[in-house]
C-alpha cells in the first residue's frame, strides 16, 4: 500500500501546477498510520489458546462477536481497499486494526495483491480535474480529495509508453499497467483528456 | 474385491462417534494427515477427540470432505453450487464451521469461508455490516460518530 501512494505521489509530483498534493498524502497517511499499541502480532497461536480466546472472549470488545481476533482480523484483511473507509467507521476496533501496521503485515501475508487504476479526469465542464480510483475491473469507482491547483496534463499518443516508464522508475518490483483509456469531455473536443496511471500490484 | 475402505473415527464434543472414510480426511486435513502419516492414530483403539467441535458442525465438516473427495472431477460450476448450498447457514453456523476447520486445517474450506466473511463485508454499508456481524457497542463518542456520518455520508 505504501508503494501503492508514493507511486501516486510520483504522479502528481509530475503534473504542473503541483501544490496542494501535500493535503491529499497527509490524509492517505492518516489512513494507514500505525499505532504504538498495536505491535505486530504474529497470526498463528496454538489451538488451545485460540480455543481459551473464543471462549472467554466478551463479544463487546472483540472484532467479530464469537471469532478470536487472529481470525477476524484475516476476515477484514480479505476485503478491497475501497471498502476501507467504511469498516474503519463500523467500529473502534475495526478503526485501531484497520490503521494498524499489523493489519498491512496481515494483508501481505495472505499474500493479497490488489490492483488499482488511479484515473486523472476531466470535470464535466472540462475546468478542472480530479482524481478517481478504480479496482482492476474497473467496476468500483472513487473519486479521491480534490487538490486544487492541478491541472490535467496531455500525454496524448506515448501515453502506454510513459506510464511504462513511470513505473519502471518507481523500484517497484511488480508491477502492471492494466488500461490506458481516455474519456472525451463532453462538451466537446478541447478538453479531451484522460490519463490513466499505473496501477501496481501489492 | 477391493480391500475394505479404511476408517477412522471422530470424536465431537458430545462425545458422538463418528466413522469416516480415512482418505477423506487425510485428504483434507493437515492436523488429520498428520496424525495418521507418524502414526499416532491407531486404528484398532484410537478416536480423534475434537473437543471444540460439536456434532452438528462435524457433521458439515465430513459432508464437505467426502462431497470434495468424491466429486472433485465434477465441473468448477457444479461444486461451487454446491459450496454456496453447503454454506448456507446462519452466521452462528458459519463461525462453527471456520473454527472447525481452523482447528482441523482445512485449508480449501477455510478459504471458502473467508471469502463468504469478506463478500459480507464488501460493498456494504456501514448500518449494514453493524447488522450482519451485530456490532452493537460501535465505541464511538456521539461526536466522532457524528463526524464519520459528516464525512463518509454515503457508506451509511
Amino acid at each position: 500500500m505504501v508503494i501503492l501512494y508514493l507511486n501516486v505521489l510520483m504522479i502528481i509530483s509530475k503534473m504542473p501546477g503541483y501544490i496542494a498534493g501535500k493535503k491529499w498524502f497527509i490524509e492517505l497517511n492518516m489512513f494507514f498510520s500505525n499505532l504504538p499499541n498495536k505491535k505486530n502480532q504474529t497470526l498463528s497461536k496454538s489451538k488451545h489458546s485460540m480455543r481459551s480466546e473464543l471462549l472467554d472472549k466478551d463479544d463487546d470488545s472483540s472484532i467479530l462477536p464469537r471469532l478470536p481476533d487472529h481470525i477476524s482480523k484475516y476476515c477484514l484483511a480479505l476485503v478491497p481497499h475501497l471498502d476501507f473507509p467504511a469498516m474503519a467507521s463500523v467500529c473502534k476496533r475495526w478503526r485501531c486494526f484497520i490503521q494498524s501496521e499489523e493489519f498491512i503485515m496481515v494483508r501481505k501475508l495472505a499474500g493479497l495483491v490488489e490492483e488499482w487504476v488511479f484515473l486523472l479526469t476531466a470535470d464535466k465542464e472540462g475546468k478542472g480535474s480530479h482524481w478517481e480510483l478504480m479496482d482492476c475491473q474497473g467496476q468500483t469507482r472513487r473519486s479521491l480529495p480534490p487538490m486544487s491547483g492541478l491541472t490535467l496534463i496531455r500525454l496524448g499518443a506515448n501515453m502506454p509508453a510513459r506510464a511504462e516508464r513511470m513505473a519502471r522508475r518507481s523500484d517497484l518490483d511488480q508491477y502492471t499497467i492494466i488500461a490506458i483509456a481516455s474519456y472525451i469531455c463532453p462538451n466537446g473536443m478541447k478538453n479531451i483528456e484522460v490519463t490513466v496511471c499505473i496501477s501496481t500490484s501489492r | 474385491m477391493g480391500s475394505p475402505v479404511k476408517k477412522i473415527m471422530l470424536c465431537s464434543s458430545e462425545k458422538e462417534i463418528f466413522s469416516v472414510e480415512e482418505q477423506v480426511m487425510v485428504q483434507h486435513s493437515v492436523i488429520i494427515n498428520n496424525m495418521i502419516e507418524d502414526g499416532s492414530y491407531n486404528h484398532e483403539e484410537s478416536k480423534i477427540p475434537l473437543d471444540c467441535v460439536d456434532s452438528k458442525t462435524l457433521k458439515k465438516v465430513i459432508d464437505y470432505c467426502t462431497h470434495h473427495t468424491h466429486h472433485h472431477n465434477d465441473n468448477q460450476e457444479d461444486l461451487e453450487a454446491w459450496d454456496a448450498q453447503f454454506l448456507n447457514v446462519d452466521s452462528n453456523g458459519l463461525y462453527d464451521l471456520l473454527m472447525a476447520a481452523n482447528y482441523l486445517e482445512i485449508r480449501n474450506l477455510l478459504d471458502l469461508i473467508y471469502g463468504t466473511i469478506k463478500n459480507m463485508i464488501k460493498g456494504k454499508k456501514i448500518d449494514e455490516i453493524r447488522r450482519i456481524f451485530n456490532i452493537k457497542d460501535h465505541g464511538f463518542t456521539p461526536e466522532e460518530e457524528e463526524q464519520n456520518r459528516k464525512e463518509y455520508p454515503h457508506f451509511y
